[in-house]
């Protein structure tokens, strides 16, 4: 679990200290005060290896194109688009497992090499054109250390044809479990697939019908079918002839069997979610809530949401207050931008009840 | 239910109120007497001071707040009230006045109290420490109405008549004199308060306004 965080020059966060995580921590605060950033933040030690460390990003913010330019590509990285600053974000697992990734631009690196894509280099011929682009030097200069041990490093670069990672010496990393749940992308159906096969194989899938229930009583059995080559996940309604995919049975089924499956999954590590309110009526949120949370618990899995809706905030809080083995696994974190510093308050149940009560703001 | 707009901090002043009946007495004579610069605040009804306050603290916009008045009732004992709430302020770190009805100027932000009823002065000119609540402040001041000892009485007799013990006589006293109005009839006390019920320019209601004036 990650129990605390530290951000610098990150984005939008000049620095940032999240001083405590919960088990089940919803983030609030108004637009485009980094919700979503910290989101991201924090999803990018566990992915750490990927080359597409930092445009998964990008893609889940609908945004899906490279550019070899790298001012495009990297200077929105760095704190005020200052691409001669470091960088760095820095987690706390369980207390006593401190991880730092420190990322700065290296303008003078130079590639190896630099090939044709292999569409072009398989064809017997290729255009030529009067303009090809200059390919830019420079790259993403990556360190990671690991409590007090030497840091690993690595280079990410772009070019034509995609994102390139080098290693410098040997890199390890141990996995951890996580999903994350971005608001603009709907989740891929062989992500849902596959995460329901491991819990159908292990003759858990009950679980998941139990808690789609909450939202339509009449779903009896859910199972993998093809489309084409994909699996898509169909539900069977009592009642109806024929299974349906999960897709067409409306948004809050979609998004919650994509929330259970995930969280299911996800045995001793972190679900990220975006906007976890979107397409949940808020009749069902405090029951949905109840169950994901304590699906949660069930494996160890931590929830780290972000969520605009005081609707779902007071649902939630009232989801985990009112249940004993939940109620000291929450905590709301709002985030306020007061002169461009953007810092964390903290909120705990009693905070709520008193603000909720009273019908304060708190978002 | 979302909250309203009025519910961000968003003046420098505040009175932090506990129910809904105080809320709407401070906000409609804070309109009366044009002090705009003051935002009335309601904990809710049910909870502690102390809570009220570490989770106040915590709201957006609170580092703009330099002066706080917190409003209680006196209720029985005016120096079990005065001490509960002396102490939420220090244990949430703020400062906290030596006595009500005067702000404490050394901090940031000031913070008075006022205790209701509060609606004397002695010979020296203090405000004098009753107990009691703010129905009670509503009630002496319109206790010199004609129909005022009718109430009484009647409250009286239901008290005689039956096993009946009003708990709460403020509450019992209001009601009985807002039933027996036209203009009031129906209305909750808050309701009353917001349509003037109660003389602002009261003479017992000067120990309050003049505090309000030095936020």
């Amino acid at each position: 679990m990650i129990t605390k965080c530290s951000i610098s020059r990150y984005r939008c966060f000049k620095d940032l200290n999240i001083e405590k995580l919960a088990p089940i921590t919803l983030i609030g605060g108004k637009n485009n005060v980094g919700k979503s950033t910290l989101l991201e933040a924090l999803l990018i030690p566990f992915i750490r290896i990927h080359p597409y460390l930092f445009l998964q990003h990008l893609l889940g913010r609908g945004l899906s194109v490279i550019s070899t330019d790298h001012e495009t590509m990297w200077a929105p990285l760095f704190y005020n688009f200052d691409l001669n600053g470091i960088f760095s974000i820095q987690i706390t697992i369980d207390k006593n497992s401190t991880e730092t990734l420190s990322v700065d631009y290296d303008p003078n690196y130079v590639p190896e090499k630099v090939s044709t894509p292999d569409n072009q280099q398989s064809s017997n011929s290729f255009d030529i054109r009067q303009n090809y682009t200059a390919i830019s030097t420079g790259a993403l200069h990556i360190k990671y250390t690991v409590n007090d041990t030497a840091p690993q490093e690595s280079t990410l670069t772009t070019g034509i044809n995609g994102v390139h990672s080098f290693f410098h010496g040997n890199i390890s990393f141990v996995g951890r479990p996580h999903v994350f749940l971005p608001s603009r992308l709907p989740i891929s159906s062989a992500d849902d697939s596959s995460r329901f096969g491991q819990l159908d194989k292990a003759n858990k899938e009950k679980q998941i019908i139990e808690i789609l229930q909450i939202i339509e009583p009449k779903i009896s059995d859910l199972s993998a079918i093809n489309i084409g080559n994909i699996p898509v996940l169909h539900i069977r309604r009592d009642g109806d002839s024929n299974k349906l995919p999960v897709n067409l049975s409306g948004d809050g089924i979609a998004k919650l069997t994509s929330l259970a499956l995930a969280v299911a999954n996800c045995e001793n590590g972190v679900v990220f979610i975006d906007e976890v309110e979107n397409g949940i009526h808020y009749s069902k949120q405090e029951a949905i809530w109840n169950a994901i949370t304590s699906l949660a618990a069930k494996v160890n899995c931590q929830i780290i949401a972000t969520t605009h809706s005081y609707e779902f905030l007071s649902n939630a809080h009232r989801a985990n207050a009112n249940t004993n083995s939940l109620s000291d696994r929450f905590l709301y974190v709002r985030l306020d931008r007061k002169d461009n510093v953007i810092s964390p308050k903290y909120f705990s149940h009693a905070d709520l009840d008193v603000a909720l009560e009273a019908n304060w703001e708190v978002r | 239910m979302a909250p309203n707009k009025n519910e961000t901090i968003e003046k420098t002043k505040i009175v932090l109120t506990e129910g809904k009946d105080a809320l709407y007495f401070a906000v409609n004579i804070i309109n009366h007497f044009d002090i705009p610069y003051i935002q009335v605040v309601d904990s809710g009804g049910v909870n502690n001071l102390t809570n009220s306050l570490e989770t106040f603290k915590k709201r957006e916009n609170y580092e703009i707040v330099d002066s706080m008045l917190i409003l209680r009732d006196a209720e029985t004992d005016f120096d079990a009230a005065f001490r509960s709430v002396t102490d939420s302020l220090q244990s949430v770190g703020l400062s906290a006045p030596s006595k009500t009805f005067q702000f404490f100027d050394g901090a940031n932000p000031r913070t008075a109290i006022a205790l209701f009823p509060a609606f004397g002065k002695d010979e020296n000119g203090n405000i004098t420490s009753e107990n009691g609540t703010l129905e009670d402040l509503c009630w002496s001041i319109i206790s010199e109405k004609p129909e005022i000892p009718c109430i009484e009485s009647f409250l009286n007799d239901v008290e005689k008549s039956s096993s009946i013990k009003l708990r709460r006589p403020h509450k019992n006293k209001l009601h009985s004199y807002l039933s027996a109005t036209n203009q009031y009839v129906g209305m909750k006390i808050g309701e009353a308060t917001k349509i003037g019920a109660w003389g602002w320019t009261h003479p017992k209601m000067q120990n309050f306004v003049e505090l309000l004036r030095q936020m």
